[in-house]
């Protein structure tokens, strides 16, 4: 990547392209989120060795939404190992929508992207009080995105008071033992990790620390366990997209999340990681313009995972 | 038969130009040259998708037996596709000279 010009020119291309996009609708099962401006747009790009490059409102706060849920996950794993996490979440794709209340053959939820599998995932980490178990959440991504985050109040309260289709899956979950019995302190974690406040240049940037193996590329903090950056990179390939995360991996092949607030973090391991906010959704809950701009990227720059740039892997080609 | 096709080529090869250059590139091909000559000096970008145009071109001479060079590659293109493990497909020649040398 000797000059990287060329990727904020075209970042900037793609923004102009897609500003006059209308399609889509915010979200409004959750009400706070049918407040968003639907005309916001922003595009952060930032490089595995931290050089960032931002065009439009990217400074603009939303809820981070679903995206919290690799990184949650992420969590569950440095905390548990696989054995024990994977006893209580599974990795396959479900092919559902996100709120499908629906458990796989063992009676757990199917991945850690559907809600269901996020619950379980927010009882394995939710600390010993709600206190301490958001407070180590929302400080693992202020390291990350490397600025202190916060919870939205008002969203939480608007999910919670909402909540009651999650609610109803919590308990599932309980009646199968997949969570323990202290089911509203499992919800008050996952819906105060759904309202975490970020800006794309924030999910850039934890992104970035993905893309990095777990090391904010910027203040060298080690975020995350390296040995799981690679299973939360895995999931969102497979299931980080709703109900589309096979067209995704095929159109558009790599890592990514998306959240109803209408953010979407795209991560090229070793390289880079794309943020996007724009929040009118299409039918399936994913950022429209979002989509639109990870797909430009992936082709012109052969992102993809099987693009024919790329190799796979190098360690090969070193023996 | 044609003898040489010679194609100048400028600015960034990618998505908002490689239409238009496989249009050209193919039109010249559909004359059975015995060589193609790309002018690359002028050219100061390529992206992923231009080196799928590229190599495509690369492909469709190898088939039909027109030879194929590159002419005055600037570095930080050559690197474009020493990158990509697919510079064997692309012989790399400084002016006209060596290149109409190598594909006559």
């Amino acid at each position: 990547m000797s000059d990287l010009a060329h990727l904020k020119n075209y970042i900037s291309e793609l923004h102009e392209r897609y500003r006059n996009n209308h399609d889509g609708t915010l979200a409004t099962y959750i009400p706070e989120l049918g407040k968003a401006n639907p005309d916001h747009f922003g595009i952060t790009m930032v490089t595995a060795d931290g050089q960032e490059f931002s065009v439009g409102d990217v400074q603009q706060e939303f809820t981070i939404q679903s995206i919290c849920k690799p990184l949650a996950f992420l969590m569950a794993l440095e905390r548990y190992g696989r054995e024990e996490t994977l006893r209580h979440v599974g990795i396959e794709p479900s092919g559902e929508a996100f709120n499908s209340i629906q458990l796989d053959r063992s009676n757990r939820p199917f991945n850690p992207m559907v809600n269901a599998g996020a619950i379980a995932v927010a009882s394995l980490i939710k600390g010993d009080s709600p206190e301490s178990g958001v407070n180590d959440f929302v400080k693992r991504l202020s390291l990350a995105a490397g600025r202190e985050l916060r919870v939205d109040s008002s969203v939480c309260a608007s999910e919670s008071a909402t909540g009651n289709r999650n609610r109803s899956i919590a308990y599932l979950l309980r009646n199968f033992e997949v969570v323990d019995d202290q089911v509203d302190h499992s919800l008050h974690q996952y819906f105060s990790q759904c309202s975490v406040l970020v800006n794309t240049r924030d999910l850039a940037m934890i992104g970035a620390t993905l893309a990095n193996i777990g090391e904010n590329p910027l203040t060298h903090e080690e975020v995350f366990d390296m040995r799981y950056v690679k299973d939360a990179l895995s999931v969102m390939l497979t299931c980080g997209m709703y109900d589309y995360a096979g067209e995704w991996a095929y159109r558009v092949g790599v890592p990514a999340k998306s959240g109803v607030a209408g953010g979407i973090l795209a991560v090229v391991n070793r390289q880079l990681s794309i943020a996007v906010y724009s929040p009118r959704l299409d039918a399936r809950g994913n950022s429209v313009r979002g989509i639109k701009v990870c797909t430009d990227l992936a082709e012109e720059y052969g992102l993809h995972a099987f693009d024919f740039m790329n190799f796979g892997s190098n360690f090969i080609k070193a023996l | 038969m044609q003898n040489i096709s010679i194609i100048e080529l400028r600015g960034r090869i990618d998505n908002s130009t490689s239409a238009e250059i496989e249009a050209k590139i193919n039109a010249a091909l559909d004359t059975t040259p015995k060589g193609l000559i790309l002018d690359m000096a002028a050219v100061d970008f390529v992206s992923s998708l231009g080196l799928r145009v590229m190599l495509s071109t690369a492909k469709r001479c190898r088939k039909q037996n027109t030879k194929i060079a590159l002419q005055a590659v600037i570095p930080q293109v050559a690197e474009v596709f020493q990158l990509s493990g697919l510079a064997a497909f692309f012989p790399m020649h400084p002016n006209r000279e060596a290149a109409t040398a190598a594909v006559a």
